[in-house]
């Protein structure tokens, strides 16, 4: 073989690999029709939200896919969700949404939690999970949390018993609990995922951690190849920090879900990248993975310095679920690229760039 | 959770008032664990109802070097019971009690806080100094701290380094 075809041959391998993310080589056959728009209710709230849910609107016009966004205002300090939100969500059955503020104390009840029971959306999903290109502390860090997202601590029932004692009520059913135990090891069974771990303190709360681990173990049995282990939850926080890779999927009640998912988010990169949803029967809102902080912090909002990357791969998650494989690839693929590369961050992954020249950065790397 | 964590917090904003040289903030649970594993470095103290504190202390000795080396202990109003600081999984692994590779320098700086607390602070100094030169030289060290030391190898490395 000649000299010059060699070295030909030698480029057009290099650059076939690029920085050595894989470009989609399967054909998905549609169904006719299967390309009609689809609604999605889009609720920018409160802080960062407005910034980061038009990153993914700019995306997501770039590429043409088949979405449109039906836009509702809705902020924090509202009593309630607007009843014509509800009704949008219902009939589109698919949200995606920035965060909405919820104050500390008081008597409002946060907003989001309200959402999540009024739609019975009972699964919270985090995907926290190690980004080439950002390294951190552990590799191989691929972690999905599937929080319980209705009951346990989050039932929303205190009382004062006398004036100096409160009393708060941590509700667990059987009934809650099997639907996320199922839901978990049929997320395993369906994604290719080896083992599932359900985090608990049933030492202490031998009733309702109790009843949450028997539901876990009856699910286990119907799913044989997949490994299934339980660990208590201080033990767990310990564990992430010091060996994440031991885990894969985790299941957990309502109040370590939340802890584990933040804690397993600031592991592998910060919650300014990880993707999540909260998926029930009939509905699926999209949103950041882990909240932590909630709506960021003002200075971020006015320099636009908010990191969009959690949102857009968490609106890919949410391209696949309305059946739109290929653009929901074509978008992880250039989020991907754009953080392996290195050049365009903003400041929570240690670069300089605002939301806008991020979203800039995806939409040209875009194929 | 607005009446339980909120009387919680009603009564640290108190006690705060009256301590107006000391800093004192606030943060949610779950944003607190992220912080904790993205920028230990800004918590000095922290005062948590049980669940968090206990769920929070194993994050931050995990982060800190393990639960093999952080010491502390349980106060009341007339008794001090003095334990190793994070007991996350407890007691250990049988594997660990048999091959006598348990790390004792967590108890033993528990015990340095110990004979604080009798009011020998000399004995404390110079029980902490050796413990700490022990894990700096890194000659000596058990399983979980990388190394492949058994305990009494640990123990007799602190003793030689007595003054």
């Amino acid at each position: 073989m000649s000299c010059r075809s060699l070295n030909l041959l030698k480029n057009l391998a290099r650059n076939a690999n690029g920085s050595g993310i894989q470009t989609r080589s399967v054909t998905y056959m549609p169904r006719p029709g299967d390309g009609a728009p689809r609604a999605v209710t889009l609720i920018p709230g409160d802080g960062i939200g407005p910034l980061v849910t038009n990153a993914v609107e700019q995306v997501m016009e770039a590429m043409h896919a088949p979405i449109f966004f039906e836009k509702y205002d809705v902020h924090g300090e509202m009593s309630r969700m607007p009843p014509e939100v509800m009704e949008s969500i219902r009939k589109n059955k698919v949200c995606l949404k920035g965060g909405l503020k919820t104050p500390v104390g008081g008597g409002v009840s946060s907003l989001n939690v309200q959402l999540r029971k009024e739609l019975d959306l009972f699964a919270s999903l985090v995907n926290c999970f190690n980004l080439p290109g950002l390294p951190t502390r552990h590799e191989n860090v691929d972690i999905v949390v599937i929080r319980e997202n209705t009951e346990g601590e989050y039932a929303g029932l205190e009382h004062e018993v006398v004036p100096g004692v409160v009393e708060s009520l941590k509700v667990i059913t059987k009934f809650c609990s099997e639907r996320i135990a199922k839901y978990a090891f049929e997320y395993a069974y369906l994604n290719n995922r080896k083992k599932v771990t359900a985090v608990h303190k049933a030492n202490i709360m031998k009733l309702a951690d109790g009843l949450f681990l028997e539901s876990c173990r009856e699910v286990a049995k119907k799913y044989p190849s997949i490994t299934y282990n339980e660990i208590i939850v201080d033990n767990c926080c310990m564990q992430l920090v010091a060996k994440p890779e031991q885990f894969d999927v985790m299941v957990t009640p309502n109040l370590y879900g939340n802890l584990v998912a933040n804690t397993a988010a600031g592991i592998a990169g910060g919650t300014g990248v990880m993707p999540g949803g909260n998926v029930g029967a009939d509905h699926a809102v999209f949103e950041q993975g882990a909240s932590a902080g909630n709506v960021g912090k003002d200075k971020i909002v006015l320099e636009n310095k908010a990191n969009p990357v959690a949102l857009l791969l968490s609106s890919a998650m949410m391209l696949r679920h309305l059946q739109f494989p290929s653009f929901a690839d074509r978008l992880e693929t250039a989020v991907k690229k754009v953080i392996a590369e290195g050049k365009c961050r903003t400041k929570d992954l240690g670069g300089t760039s605002t939301t806008q020249q991020v979203v800039d950065a995806v939409i040209a790397k875009l194929d | 959770m607005k009446l339980a964590d909120g009387l919680f917090l009603e009564s640290c904003r108190e006690v705060a008032k009256k301590y107006p040289s000391i800093t004192y903030n606030e943060i949610i649970v779950d944003n607190c664990c992220m912080q904790l594993v993205a920028k230990p470095e800004q918590f000095d103290v922290m005062v948590t109802p049980n669940l968090y504190g206990n769920l929070v202390a194993n994050t931050a000795a995990g982060i800190a070097g393990g639960t093999g080396v952080m010491p502390g202990g349980n106060v009341g109003a007339d008794h001090a019971v003095f334990e190793q600081g994070a007991s996350a999984g407890n007691v250990g692994k049988d594997k660990i009690v048999l091959e006598n590779k348990a790390n004792p320098v967590a108890l033993l700086l528990s015990s340095a806080m110990m004979l604080r607390h009798l009011q020998f602070p000399s004995f404390a100094d110079r029980l902490e100094t050796a413990v700490k030169k022990v894990i700096a030289e890194g000659k000596c060290r058990t399983k979980d701290l990388g190394g492949t030391s058994t305990t009494q190898q640990v123990v007799d490395a602190v003793i030689a380094k007595l003054d």
